[in-house]
């Protein structure tokens, strides 16, 4: 359940893949749908109340709420800058206007004007600048600082660093200390206010896709009232979005929202009320889904798909952002670096994704043979043959090399039925490759302890590794994940250390050439690159199983996983 | 008896300061950083690490962090979990929840448990006693999720006559997960109950009694019932202890938001205040039902004296 949590965002494509099914009368009736109790706030609102499954997220606020449970309830209350339309393309929603006239160094936001917080204070330029230098701040420990750091001014607002010497190896590293070492500033000198709705934002490195990061919910604005106490705010945030809190958050239980009658976005809701029930075992969930006491659930599991779909009036599926990998220590001198290269892909091609999607889950996750999800621009299915299914191939290419040495471990972590598909892998080496998987050590760890192996370089074999987009861009997967400056001990996420400066030089290229489209195939050139080292091995694309009662229509997902709120409407 | 509880009741003092260092030594040696993990797959900048770290005295020595906790609780702060709740918060939503499965199944199994013993042992070898001896070995032998489950699924999803979940419904919420938590106990119970009791049919003070001419159910429910209720007392007391803390299992399955949960979760994420806390909590709790199981026992057995 914590891994869960942890996959950060889901996501779903337009309506040429969302293959919604379910009963006729539910899903084509929607516009005139009969609702049960008459409005009782503005016309927009149709009234009714939809109940639908969540975790108990970690936060609700905007700096902090950075992970799936969380995301979900945010896109009820606030209203991010930049939205993504059903094509998943950028679309203005809370903003008038993003743009550049220098190539992406400086950016000119305009927020639409006559916005209010739910307690009536006005959203103003304001209001955005002063929640981006909160998050941004080292010392406030925000979980979203990271999506500050582009912005000029941002190492000031860091904690500085003093020497330690590393208990393991006795070297001298430098560690940052918020208490000794406070930041220099407590404000991003790259944010200045131009007028009560205009404000711009200096970049240190040009960025052609600022506009795009803009979708995530860490850029939204806080109102006056968070600064004087929010731990307090945490507990009944108050957003611009189409939904309020109701009451303050009853943790574990119940986050219940309730139409903003003053929105002034293009889609209110077309409900009264929103209650999200927490629960702490997905299956309970699913049994309240089936008894009827639950409108949507959207977090349908693979092994009980089937049986939901077969009992419950609305089933839909959708693509996800999310992928798994294999990941590659770089440094392990068994199967990382140059040298090992024909190994590594003799590996990947060995492996018949198809065959795991299907066996394992159901066919409920789909082979992927890339480094960037479907629902992302650039992505090309096939990018090169170390990364496809060849058992023959594979075969030839490993009887060349030294092989894998005769006990070898995997790592990945526990609780989060990672068990079943690695196994499967292990099996098709043995059966394709001729391995010797009797001494493999299946490293099943627990997720903290996990992480920090990874980060601290001492995992020896190949590692899960599972990646969600927080922006729909090539830039959130390949320099993230591969991209040598951003090693997992740098603010990154490229666990295995994979280090190439042609790859780094390339990522450098993509990021320069500032049309979207333009970009694109040099980003494919890049994950070429990766492919021919075979820096990773994709394994495996995640999808999107969501179910609803007939007591509510018109459900979808957006390209966060998060069913569009101001859709529903309730038919019981 | 007075100086007795006086004295019972100071041993709580060394137990509670040894059952916190212990509790907080074992979550500090759980390898791996806690603090990196609640950014999940994705990054977390170096200060923001840094930042928590401090906020939480985990970048300081094991006894820098023990003493400041200790010191926190003195003054009357049990810390906050990594989501920067009070553990006090945490706990007053807890306690009531767990309090109350636990007394339903408490209950139930005393009241049926106690029921289908005596009745098992008046008869020994007779049709009742055979139905709950098999009846006790299935259940026993029936892991605790599966019974949770299908009991959801049947009672709640099916048949309707019960909530699935949840808090939601009042005192209803709380029949099925009791009936699930307790039923094991209750086999416990029912069987400890019936071999007791045959045992001390065939005593002599009972046949004494029942050859004084005194009424058959005064010879059972005073005489026999009294002696055979020290094992039965013995286990209730461990009993009370494992149902507040141990229902992790039931309290997912049914989504009630109770001490067991809170624990489970707060290992995993070595989130030690709370692990503390609510651990402390339950030691105490069970060191209490402890001692009144003993002070029972003077009550039962008049020959048990304490001074």
């Amino acid at each position: 359940m914590l891994v869960l949590a942890l996959i950060v965002a889901a996501c779903a494509q337009d309506d040429t893949t969302d293959t919604t099914t379910g009963s006729d009368e539910v899903t084509t009736t929607v516009s005139d749908a009969p609702a049960t109790t008459e409005p009782t706030t503005a016309p927009p609102v149709g009234g009714g109340s939809v109940s639908t499954y969540i975790g108990e997220p970690r936060s609700i606020t905007t700096g902090n709420a950075t992970e799936s449970e969380g995301a979900a309830v945010m896109a009820a209350l606030y209203t991010t800058l930049v939205g993504l339309d059903d094509n998943g393309d950028p679309e203005m929603q809370a903003a008038e206007s993003v743009e550049t006239n220098d190539g992406g160094a400086t950016w000119v936001v305009t927020i639409k004007d006559g916005w209010t917080f739910h307690d009536g204070t006005p959203v103003t330029a304001q209001s955005y600048v002063d929640s981006w230098n909160y998050t941004a701040l080292g010392q406030n420990a925000q979980q979203g600082a990271g999506f500050m750091s582009n912005i000029a001014g941002y190492a000031d607002l860091q904690c500085g660093t003093v020497v330690e010497q590393d208990e393991e190896t006795g070297e001298d590293v430098d560690v940052a200390d918020c208490e000794n070492q406070p930041p220099a500033a407590e404000t991003l000198s790259g944010l200045t206010v131009d007028s009560d709705t205009q404000f711009t934002v200096s970049l240190s490195t040009p960025e052609s896709f600022f506009a795009i990061r803009l979708v995530y919910d860490p850029y939204n604005p806080y109102p006056e009232s968070f600064y004087d106490d929010p731990a307090a705010f945490g507990e009944m945030p108050i957003g611009q979005g189409p939904f309020m809190m109701a009451e303050p958050w009853s943790h574990n239980q119940s986050i219940t929202l309730s139409a903003f009658p003053e929105y002034a976005g293009d889609n209110p809701a077309q409900i009264d009320t929103l209650v999200f029930q927490i629960f702490d075992d997905i299956d309970t969930a699913l049994n309240e889904l089936l008894a009827g006491n639950l409108d949507i659930h959207d977090g349908v599991t693979p092994e009980r798909a089937a049986e939901i779909e077969a009992a419950v009036p609305g089933f839909g599926t959708a693509e996800s952002s999310s992928i798994n990998f294999l990941g590659i220590p770089w440094y392990d001198p068994a199967i990382g670096g140059d040298e090992n290269r024909d190994l590594r892909a003799a590996l990947s091609m060995a492996i018949d994704r198809q065959a795991i999607t299907e066996a394992i889950f159901d066919g409920r996750r789909q082979p992927a043979y890339n480094l960037l999800s479907p629902v992302i621009p650039g992505f090309d299915d096939t990018v090169c043959p170390a990364w496809s299914f060849d058992p023959e191939g594979a075969a030839e290419l490993y009887a060349q090399t030294d092989g894998l040495p005769a006990s070898f471990a995997f790592w990945f972590n526990s609780g989060a039925a990672h068990e079943d598909w690695i196994e499967a892998v292990t099996n098709q080496w043995a059966q394709n490759l001729g391995i010797d998987v009797t001494g493999v050590q299946f490293e099943s760890l627990d997720f903290a302890d996990y992480l920090q192996r990874l980060e601290d370089r001492q995992v020896s074999g190949p590692f899960r590794l599972g990646w969600g987009m927080d922006y729909p861009h090539p830039q959130n997967y390949l320099q993230l994940i591969l991209d040598s400056r951003f090693g997992g001990d740098a603010g990154g996420a490229n666990y295995g250390y994979y280090s190439n400066p042609d790859f780094d030089a390339k990522v450098d290229e993509a990021l320069g050439v500032f049309d979207l489209n333009e970009s694109l195939p040099v980003w494919q050139e890049a994950a070429t690159i990766a492919c021919e080292d075979v820096a990773l091995i994709p394994m495996f694309y995640g999808q999107y199983d969501y179910a609803w009662n007939d007591t509510v229509s018109n459900v979808s997902v957006d390209q966060f996983g998060n069913p569009r709120w101001t859709d529903l409407v309730a038919t019981g | 008896m007075g100086r007795y509880m006086i004295r019972r009741l100071l041993q709580f003092i060394p137990v509670f300061l040894g059952a916190t260092f212990l509790i907080f030594a074992l979550v500090f040696l759980i390898p791996g950083d806690p603090i990196r993990a609640l950014s999940g797959d994705k990054p977390m900048p170096p200060s923001v690490h840094a930042a928590l770290e401090e906020r939480y005295n985990l970048n300081k020595p094991f006894w820098q962090q023990y003493t400041l906790y200790v010191t926190g609780v003195v003054q009357g702060d049990f810390g906050e979990d990594f989501r920067g709740r009070q553990v006090v918060d945490i706990m007053r939503e807890r306690i009531p929840v767990t309090f109350k499965l636990a007394m339903y199944a408490f209950a139930f199994e005393i009241v049926i448990g106690l029921t289908a013993g005596v009745m098992a042992g008046l008869r020994k070898g007779g049709f009742v006693d055979n139905l709950v001896r098999v009846s006790t070995l299935v259940v026993i032998s029936i892991p605790i999720f599966v019974l949770g489950f299908m009991a959801q699924l049947l009672i709640g999803v099916r048949l309707g006559w019960l909530p699935v979940s949840g808090l939601g419904a009042g005192t209803s919420s709380f029949i099925m997960p009791a009936i699930v938590l307790g039923s094991l106990s209750l086999a416990y119970i029912a069987r400890l109950t019936r071999t007791s009791l045959a045992e001390n049919m065939r005593a002599d003070y009972v046949r004494t009694a029942t050859a004084k001419g005194l009424k058959r159910s005064r010879v059972v429910g005073v005489h026999a019932m009294r002696n055979s209720m020290i094992p039965v007392i013995t286990f209730l007391g461990v009993d009370l202890g494992a149902l507040m803390g141990g229902a992790i299992i039931t309290e997912g399955i049914f989504n009630l938001p109770g001490l067991g949960n809170a624990v489970f979760t707060a290992v995993t994420r070595q989130e030690g205040t709370v692990v503390v806390g609510i651990v402390t909590f339950l030691v105490l709790l069970f060191l209490l039902s402890n001692l009144i199981v003993d002070v029972l026992y003077a009550v039962l057995d008049p020959r048990i004296r304490y001074e």
